[in-house]
């Protein structure tokens, strides 16, 4: 097997297998015969920390859009709503990680996929392009969680 | 019989004439306590573990008060950091424990000075040892010794469960580990200032930033950690990063409008220009 890419967030490398392809909302996406599998990146798995509740706001079936808000993330370091990477028909969600979000952490590219879609591979990135999309967004993105992570909403006098 | 028990002041830092005439206030009428002998320092958080200050303070071995402008687990967690021993104390009971107590007194602009001082009162009561009192009218002690505005994490030992990620959330090369693995400050003075991202990271709540705005994340014991978690909702839609920066700036805008400005505030000055710098 090809050997994976790297990119550096900070001193932690994000895997990368070149195998599949990349949306730049950080799924991954490899084709399964007639379907297309989508789970996490190594980079939003580590943004996110250990997850511990995975659900879908929608349900098998659905004709979904690219970037529609189809389910919630809660893990140990952040949350987050969840996007469509692409335009699709869902064709079912991975009952394992929803009973077992932990598994997302030990087996991000195999077992804990996260659903499968019908549906067309517009706008997602070979991993090269995934890594350069990564290098250029990443010191946006650090300021974007370092601005967040900053937030102040209860001012105490000291 | 020791004669008063130590009772160290670490002044504001400088600049606010409300806070300055709290000190005045209070180490007036601490000083006439006898049983009070009473040393003014410069703002703890500010002071280099390898300094004067500090040094001074290692070497006091009995039970003492500490009042400081910080939250008492952060005040605690510096001075432990720095080598200081004894454990936090909450009672006066507490003075039969078995490490040497340290009763750590936190002061904000609206304290009620009554409350610290009674508070004072009720700990030199709890003596295990009645204190005969000083026979001297001395002004202070005043430890004086150059300091700078730091902005670096405390860590609280009794929380920190070693999970070790904020040494790898850490972009600036602040932790490391000892020979132990344990995590270690290597490098304090590299922190970011105004960047408290690895106290929302630790999922034992157990990084202070003692000047930071928010209670949680500046030592408050008893305020909550949820709230803290970020979210990740603009990353995870694909946004274009350049809306992302936007996003972050209206933020930092809403921010200094909404909200008085905390010690640290230039740093929202700093990010907009920066912002601006890039026309987005």
């Amino acid at each position: 097997m090809p050997k994976p890419l790297v990119f550096m967030m900070g001193q932690s490398p994000a895997i990368l297998p070149v195998d599949r392809r990349y949306a730049r909302n950080h799924m991954w996406v490899i084709e399964m015969g007639e379907t297309l599998r989508v789970g996490f990146s190594a980079y939003a798995v580590r943004l996110l920390g250990d997850m511990r509740h995975l659900e879908w706001s929608v349900e098998v079936g659905t004709e979904v859009l690219a970037g529609q808000q189809i389910g919630f993330v809660e893990a140990s370091k952040a949350t987050s709503d969840l996007y469509s990477p692409m335009p699709g028909r869902i064709t079912s969600f991975n009952d394992s990680v929803l009973s077992d979000p932990g598994l997302i952490n030990s087996n991000l590219y195999d077992s804990a996929w996260l659903m499968e879609l019908q549906g067309v591979c517009d706008g997602l990135l070979d991993p090269e392009p995934y890594v350069r999309h990564l290098e250029a967004s990443w010191p946006l993105a650090q300021r974007l969680l370092k601005g967040q992570a900053g937030r102040n909403p209860n001012q105490d006098p000291r | 019989m020791c004669d008063a028990m130590p009772v160290i002041f670490s002044e504001p830092r400088p600049g606010d004439a409300d806070q300055q005439e709290l000190v005045l206030l209070l180490t007036n009428a601490l000083m006439s306590r006898k049983a009070v002998d009473l040393t003014i320092v410069p703002h703890l958080y500010d002071l280099e573990p390898t300094g004067p200050t500090m040094e001074f303070l290692r070497e006091i071995e009995e039970p003492m008060i500490v009042i400081s402008w910080l939250y008492p687990r952060a005040a605690f967690w510096t001075l432990k950091t720095a080598g200081i021993a004894g454990q936090l104390a909450e009672e006066p009971a507490d003075q039969e424990e078995r490490e040497r107590p340290v009763w750590c007194l936190g002061l904000h602009s609206e304290v009620d000075p009554k409350s610290i001082l009674d508070e004072v009162d009720r700990i030199l009561a709890g003596a295990a040892a009645p204190f005969s009192g000083r026979s001297d009218n001395r002004e202070p002690t005043r430890r004086v010794e150059d300091t700078r505005e730091r902005w670096y994490p405390v860590i609280d030992r009794d929380r920190c469960s070693g999970c070790l990620e904020c040494l790898n959330f850490c972009l600036f090369g602040v932790y490391g580990t000892d020979s132990s693995d344990d995590i270690l400050i290597e490098q304090p003075d590299a922190c970011r200032p105004g960047c408290p991202a690895c106290s929302r990271i630790c999922p034992e709540g157990a990084i202070m930033f003692p000047q930071h705005g928010d209670p949680a994340i500046s030592g408050d014991a008893k305020a909550s950690l949820e709230g803290l978690k970020l979210d990740l909702s603009q990353l995870f839609s694909g946004a274009d990063p350049s809306a992302q920066a936007l996003a972050e700036r209206d933020r930092a805008v809403e921010t200094m409008q909404s909200q008085p400005k905390p010690a640290g505030g230039d740093r929202l000055d700093s990010l907009v220009d920066e912002l601006d710098e890039m026309d987005l």
